[in-house]
């Protein structure tokens, strides 16, 4: 977008031209920062829901003063001819007539939960959408939003509707009122959809920003680094990016794997620690599997799949910030493979949010390839795909106690199921 | 294939409106009810089609915008992501 933005420069000072901009990001801040970094002036609009309905982007578009579509896909390279001349250069076409099309609007009045999930109807999804693409992430109707939303694709069955469930739950995870599952039911429902839709490569691509390296058609996030970094040089303020990103956001199939490390030690291996039963840290974790699998039958996930853990103070429970940071202990089974079964979440930044905000580790494993075939006699008919393993973590009480505490972790990885043999 | 958002939900910490209990009803059928999603994406890709309304926030948390609001000038629309 960069060169459409430097070439368009002179039009748009001289007022012959608006530029606009939508972008189907689950992010806007992130959105934001870009174009900040680039300079961008135009306004860039948010469309998380996916409601201009693309399934691929980018997308240009030359609109005429009548709101009429005069240009299509422009190339760069003939920017002479396609825009200045053919779009630019060309009258207005007949006055458009207004088209009720599709108009979500601005947030209705908040309403409580008063419906039973098999009354909803389309016109409280139409609601929810629109409370929480305006109301954002900490919108005071998040939950009741969720469950429609959630209700609603149940119902109608559409993958879309699948797909906008997934979005909300994401939401509801980014902000204060995440939930344990929102991640993980926000990934099978993206899932879902897209198994039922595999061309729509916006649903796809929302998988792969969270999902396995090699599933990823590039680096997603790698650019945010950068980009703060020449902000600053500036001398201007980067604008903030709330969701520190993860590591399957910047991580980029081009580059090698990360080798893996040498045996590690348990950080608790006798059990002597005293346990969280979860009252001081929620721990949630996500497997997001590549998405070579949606829509295919077949037994073994393609490639790896990108485990995600979050560890959350709950109760007025703060991390220690002189203390190493928590350690995730996740053995992988025989035949698996792991970069590392030790993993260290992120050291605190400084300020006083930090101290509660949630910590998150994600890294790669593969499962053993499943043999084709009914399973031989006595072997399971599946894989065990649950890992389990342990968090050890200082945590200081609302009374400014630190103890160290240990917590389990299970993960499955959601396998698909076996073919039906005699099938084709 | 995959579990269902649904028994995610049911695995969740108790909540006082959970989404765990069954829907009885039965599906509704999609020409039963209007359609609600997504514009037609061949809006954007065919020449001579009208742009509809459509009011979205901006990404910089700065207000809305309308896209009729820019009826009367020639638009360059930039449909795309920073990643």
């Amino acid at each position: 977008m960069p060169v459409w933005h430097a070439k368009t420069k002179e039009l748009v000072s001289k007022g012959e031209l608006a530029i606009v901009g939508i972008t189907q990001e689950q992010h806007p801040d992130r959105c934001a920062l870009f174009a900040q970094w680039q300079g961008f002036e135009f306004p860039i609009l948010w469309d998380p829901f996916g409601l201009t309905g693309l399934s691929v982007v980018p997308v240009l578009t030359g609109i005429d003063e009548a709101g009429i579509v005069q240009l299509v896909r422009p190339h760069p390279r003939k920017f002479q001819e396609q825009f200045l001349e053919g779009f630019m250069g060309k009258a207005a076409g007949p006055k458009a007539t207004s088209v009720p099309g599709f108009r979500v609007g601005r947030p209705e009045l908040p309403s409580n939960w008063t419906k039973e999930p098999g009354q909803v109807g389309v016109n409280d999804a139409r609601r929810s959408v629109s409370r929480l693409l305006f109301g954002g992430v900490e919108t005071a109707t998040m939950d009741s939003d969720v469950l429609t939303l959630e209700a609603w694709a149940k119902k109608s069955g559409r993958p879309r509707d699948r797909f906008h469930a997934g979005v909300a739950r994401r939401l509801r995870c980014d902000g204060p009122s995440a939930r344990a599952k929102d991640f993980q039911a926000a990934a099978d429902a993206w899932h879902a959809a897209l198994a039922a839709d595999p061309n729509q490569y916006i649903w796809r691509r929302r998988i792969q920003q969270w999902g396995p390296r090699l599933d990823k058609p590039y680096a997603f996030y790698d650019w945010i680094p950068r980009a703060i970094l020449e902000i600053k040089e500036r001398g201007e303020v980067p604008r903030s990016v709330a969701v520190p990103l993860s590591g399957s956001e910047v991580a980029n199939k081009n580059q090698a794997a990360p080798a893996p490390v040498g045996a590690a030690t348990a950080p608790d291996p006798k059990g002597l620690l005293a346990r969280d039963d979860g009252g001081l840290v929620r721990v949630e974790t996500a497997a997001l599997l590549h998405t070579g699998i949606a829509g295919r039958k077949m037994r073994t996930p393609p490639g790896s799949s990108q485990i995600h853990v979050t560890l959350r103070p709950r109760g007025g429970a703060k991390w220690s910030n002189d203390t190493d940071p928590p350690l995730l202990w996740l053995p992988v089974p025989k035949g698996w493979t792991a970069v590392r079964s030790l993993h260290s979440f992120p050291r605190l930044v400084d300020g006083e949010a930090a101290l509660t905000a949630p910590l998150r580790v994600d890294f790669e494993v593969s499962t053993p390839t499943i043999p084709l075939g009914p399973p031989k006699e006595g072997e399971p008919p599946t894989l065990d795909s649950t890992l389990s393993g342990y968090v050890v973590y200082s945590i200081c009480l609302p009374d400014g106690t630190c103890v160290f505490r240990r917590q389990g972790v299970e993960v499955t990885i959601p396998l698909p199921e076996p073919p039906s043999f005699g099938d084709d | 294939m995959f579990s269902s958002p649904e028994s995610h939900a049911a695995q969740e910490e108790a909540a006082p409106d959970s989404a765990s209990s069954e829907d009885s009803s039965p599906a509704v059928r999609a020409s039963d009810v209007p359609e609600f999603g997504a514009l037609d994406p061949k809006i954007w890709t065919t020449v001579g089609s009208v742009v509809p309304e459509l009011e979205l926030p901006l990404v910089d948390g700065s207000g809305v915008f309308d896209l009729a609001s820019l009826r009367g000038k020639k638009v360059l629309l930039i449909q795309f992501a920073s990643w």
